[in-house]
């Protein structure tokens, strides 16, 4: 027991010279500076606290396993009690961690008093978008309570098909519409964002954003006319169009190399997210201006 | 400013709790007698505040039960998580209301006979319009390694930095294949 009472004196005096230090920086501090010395200096003496804050935390724990020990020799009924208490609280910071987890594999949920309300949370590819939820009423038959899906998501349907039978079923096709519809309204937001550039006129959308429709051009500055695209998403579970139409506003005909630009625009655009596309466009066009300086 | 400020409040005030957590452990205890020191080791148990069993059992099961529901809707079985947050915004950014924090994330589990460990990266960045979330590195690990089916997935996955995508994929594909599993087993003699 002499043992656990050295390291607890040792702790203590460590942390009066921590105290000394911070009265001494917060004496420096009481004198004027400019206001990026004193964000400096908060920065410096929120490390500090920090610190001393984690070294207090250490010392409280490190009492607390003294006074379990000694406990252990007088009161073993006690100390097997407090261990279990601790057992209990580990599993149930793990368990409330494992729930937060759950929201990664794209569903995850609550039980409520009527039932459980299921979050859908939606991506495309890297980038985590917008989260939708579903409260469902546990009885004959299952009702949905209330939700945020979009209004022209077909919810309905979907319900209709397979709510009664198989719940799993109902929220992963939910899933893939709300997906779907994350993923093709964040292409067409980032193309309105970032390409504006290339954009001649604006980007016309519907709710859906499965039909979009917008003009173009790969040199901005340049002579020739814009293209016209026309994408259209039949497949509601799909981020790529299904119909593309590129079309050339101009008067005369397009010469053979832009008919081959034209034609493989057409592919482009059913084969890869539209800001990507842009994107590459636009890398196409940084080569087209280094050629010009040299 | 503020909320750096408000930090320094908070440390200050949880150091206070500290310290008087620290001064109210008794004088060496060798002393006392064996009486006296459950005596304040029961006072101690109280005054910590620390909850009393009832509830965190019944806290626990009614989590437990959620944890099941959702295990059973997704299909997979998470059993770790663990995340650690770092805070990137430099006083530039301060400067421009702009905050910028790293997350790293772990967890691991099953689906099935299949066991998964992922290490993911996600960097959050807030400016004056908007907070944009994305996943900046994905590794996934899986048991077994020998499915080619699996490793396909597994490795698009990775590429996309798809996290929704893996757990679909892995889902259904388990599915299909306890599925082909039970009908072979159904016309074996």
């Amino acid at each position: 027991t002499a043992g656990i009472l050295a390291p607890g004196l040792g702790v203590l005096a460590h942390l009066e010279r921590l105290e000394t230090q911070m009265s001494k920086s917060c004496k420096q501090s009481e004198e004027p500076q400019s206001v990026q010395a004193q964000e400096g200096a908060l920065g410096t003496k929120i490390h500090k606290l920090r610190r001393l804050r984690d070294e207090l935390r250490a010392a409280v724990r490190h009492r607390q396993a003294s006074v379990k020990a000694s406990i252990a020799n007088v009161e073993p009924n006690l100390a097997v009690e407090m261990s279990e208490q601790e057992v209990l609280e580990e599993k149930l910071e793990n368990v409330k961690a494992v729930l937060q987890a759950y929201r990664f594999t794209g569903l995850s949920g609550k039980l409520t008093s009527r039932g459980v309300c299921v979050c859908i949370s939606t991506a495309f590819e890297g980038t985590l978008l917008d989260s939708y939820f579903v409260d469902l009423v546990i009885q004959k038959p299952l009702q949905i309570h209330h939700h945020s899906v979009p209004v022209f998501i077909p919810l309905e349907e979907i319900a209709a098909k397979y709510l009664q039978t198989n719940i799993q079923h109902f929220l992963f096709s939910l899933c893939e519409y709300l997906n779907a519809y994350s993923g093709r309204k964040y292409q067409a937001d980032r193309l309105q964002s970032d390409f504006a550039a290339l954009l001649t006129g604006p980007l016309q959308r519907n709710p859906l954003c499965n039909l979009l429709s917008f003009t173009y051009k790969l040199d901005p500055g340049g002579q020739s006319f814009p293209f016209c695209a026309r994408l259209l998403y039949k497949d509601l579970t799909a981020t790529l169009p299904t119909d593309v139409t590129v079309t050339y506003q101009g008067v005369e005909p397009l010469s053979t190399s832009w008919e081959e630009q034209r034609a493989s625009h057409e592919t482009l655009f059913c084969t890869k997210p539209l800001h990507q596309v842009f994107a590459s466009f636009a890398r196409k066009g940084e080569k087209l201006d280094m050629s010009l300086v040299s | 400013m503020d909320t750096e400020l408000a930090e320094v409040r908070a440390l200050q005030a949880e150091i206070a709790a500290l310290r008087r957590a620290c001064e109210d452990q008794p004088a060496p205890w060798e002393e006392k007698s064996g009486v006296q020191k459950s005596f304040q080791a029961i006072q101690q148990f109280s005054s910590e505040g620390w909850k009393s069993s009832k509830d965190l059992k019944s806290q626990l099961g009614h989590l437990e039960s959620e944890l099941s529901f959702l295990s059973t809707l997704t299909g997979i079985n998470i059993r770790n998580y663990s995340k650690q947050t770092e805070d990137l915004t430099g006083t530039e950014m301060t400067e421009k209301s702009i905050r910028k924090v790293l997350q790293r994330h772990r967890l691991s589990g099953n689906c099935h006979m299949v066991t998964f460990q992922l290490e993911f990266q996600i960097l959050e960045i807030q400016n004056k319009e908007r907070l944009s979330s994305a996943v900046t590195d994905l590794n996934i690990i899986m048991e077994p390694t020998e499915c080619s089916e699996l490793s396909e997935f597994v490795s698009r996955a990775e590429e996309r930095k798809d996290l929704f995508m893996f757990f679909r994929s892995l889902h259904f594909f388990v599915e299909w294949f306890e599925y082909r599993k039970r009908t072979f087993e159904h016309f074996k003699i």
